[in-house]
């Protein structure tokens, strides 16, 4: 989470109502409700109208329930029509992420802007240093004509009074591939081919416009039924989410309704072990270097935007699928919902990972441990597996993979963690095939690693500190 | 001066919906300030069913809905005007 922000609220609002209407078996009747609860009459609308805030509510409710958006349709079908739909099947494989049309403002295109604070003085250095002669005096205050402006900057540093400033379009400016861009209206357009599902836009929206695909109705449904079996495998970043204990979130998670819970921590033994091999075996080969594989964003962005890079990328399976697979080898029928921070998480197992059936974000956890009045800090110890090295459970925050394969291959190698898809870093990276910054790479697509991502639901500073504390033991 | 009594609710719904430092900022209070406060934590405060949102605290007895990490120092502040 970069700010606290209403609009991450509002999502997170959404989705305890919605569990809990589940949990109260009355979705189909109460849904219909929700946008009017919730932005009554009586109170300011944030857009034009209560019935337009309504109306978005209405769009993201249809994203939780598991639709895409994108489509006129479904303004024709009532909310209640998709409660239905959502609880009689299994969802399709849609768009994992979609923007709410009308909740986007179409923020204005990013530029450089001259604000009346223009005291158009003698001294008037934008117009002196702007290399496209773009900026002209009308009235006695500068303005910048838009069709020659390069987006340089000059101007703004350079003027005195601070009165040119840079209007960014957020999600755009967040984006480390420019996979969103504005469509013919004004509003967002993801373009599927070159999104890696980083889910820094969805995070940075200030109007909550970019939303997820859910499955809490899925996973709902998966727990009350009494014949079915299924099993939580939450990541390890989880000990940084609540105010307990790792034993005390465990058992929480269980406390929903889940038969097991098996930590991916203990998949990520596994992916210590084979990527240290990877990497001793490739080493000896005489590669030059070797990257992890088990940030999802990173391993997308390498196949849709760094084709130089994947000869390099480690083919050893990340956490989940390890975690997942040891679950299916124990218990073949039972079904496996992968909790974690992540949204590209949810591409990677859609697309390449059978094995795990459900994703679940922390942010839908905390919704339904709402909903099931679960409270964490006074729940039970639940016993940890002791094969779980504090190695495994540090891949929660950057390094941590890092330092399991240094603890498994020893000190003789260099190693490197890329915090981030920055430009720096994507630069860094495609470099890398000629010049090689060091044998290990780490690269993890959020700052500080899994903490930090996007659907997680507690303050960076917070989880840090709660994942120090969980690691010491 | 009687202390003043400072309830936060640290129940899942509070921290859910954006209570989860409150805490912290509580605990990470100066020794000047804390001196003054009588502070306990309450799974839950019985709120959230009407038209106020989470997360809530107890201030010598008045519930305060919608508190921030930074609207929490400026009320705690408020009530010790007098004081510190």
């Amino acid at each position: 989470m970069l700010y606290d922000n209403f609009a991450m609220l509002t999502k997170r609002e959404l989705l305890i109502r919605i569990v809990k209407l589940l949990k109260e078996k009355d979705l189909v009747n109460g849904v219909k409700y929700i946008p009017v609860e919730m932005r009554p009459r009586n109170k300011k609308p944030i857009k034009c109208c209560v019935h337009k805030d309504r109306y978005i509510l209405k769009h993201k409710i249809i994203s939780i329930l598991g639709f895409e958006i994108t489509d006129e349709e479904i303004d024709l079908i009532p909310l209640a029509e998709f409660a239905q739909k959502a609880l009689d099947n299994k969802n399709t494989k849609e768009n994992i992420l979609s923007v709410v049309h009308e909740a986007c403002s179409a923020c204005m295109q990013s530029q450089y802007f001259v604000t009346n604070m223009c005291r158009g003085c003698e001294g008037r250095p934008c117009l002196m240093n702007c290399p496209k002669a773009a900026i002209s005096f009308k009235g006695g205050k500068a303005s910048i004509t838009q069709e020659d402006c390069v987006s340089c900057g000059l101007c703004s540093k350079v003027c005195p009074y601070h009165a040119i400033v840079y209007t960014p379009v957020p999600c755009e400016e967040v984006c480390p591939v420019k996979a969103i861009t504005k469509g013919e209206d004004g509003t967002e357009h993801i373009d599927k081919d070159k999104c890696i599902y980083c889910g820094k836009c969805m995070q940075t929206c200030p109007y909550g416009a970019i939303m997820e695909r859910s499955k809490v109705i899925d996973v709902y449904k998966s727990i009350s039924d009494p014949n079915k079996k299924i099993i939580a495998i939450p990541a390890p970043a989880i000990y940084g989410q609540f105010n307990a204990t790792p034993g005390q979130i465990l058992s929480a998670i269980k406390a929903i309704g889940f038969d097991e819970v098996v930590e991916v921590a203990l998949g990520a033994e596994d992916t210590s072990r084979n990527e240290a091999a990877e990497f001793l075996e490739r080493m000896h080969e005489g590669k030059p270097f070797m990257t992890t594989s088990c940030c999802p964003a990173y391993v997308g962005w390498v196949d849709k935007h760094a084709p130089m890079v994947k000869p390099f990328v480690s083919d050893t399976r990340s956490p989940m699928v390890y975690a997942a697979r040891r679950v299916k080898e124990q218990y073949p029928d039972a079904e496996v919902v992968f909790i974690g921070p992540c949204l590209a998480k949810r591409y990677e197992a859609e697309m390449y990972v059978p094995e795990v059936d459900y994703v679940m974000s922390f942010e839908e956890l905390g919704a339904f441990m709402v909903a099931y009045d679960i409270n964490v800090e006074t729940c039970e110890e639940m016993p940890l597996n002791p094969e779980v090295t504090k190695f495994s459970r540090g891949y929660a925050q950057a390094g941590g993979v890092r330092n399991a394969i240094v603890e498994a291959v020893g000190n003789g190698y260099t190693t490197l963690s890329l915090e981030g898809l920055d430009k720096k870093n994507q630069t860094l990276l495609k470099m890398m095939p000629k010049k090689p910054e060091a044998q290990f790479v780490e690269v993890m697509a959020c700052d500080g690693g899994c903490v930090n991502g996007p659907c997680s639901l507690a303050p960076l500073t917070l989880a840090k500190r709660q994942i120090k504390k969980a690691l010491e033991k | 001066m009687e202390k003043v009594n400072l309830k936060i609710c640290v129940g899942t719904m509070c921290y859910v919906m954006g209570g989860a430092e409150l805490r912290d900022v509580v605990e990470s209070l100066p020794q000047n300030i804390i001196e003054h406060l009588n502070v306990s934590y309450s799974p839950c405060l019985g709120c959230g069913k009407g038209e106020e949102t989470p997360p809530f605290i107890e201030i010598n007895g008045k519930r305060v809905a919608g508190v921030s990490k930074n609207s929490l120092i400026r009320i705690i502040k408020e009530e010790l005007r007098d004081v510190v």
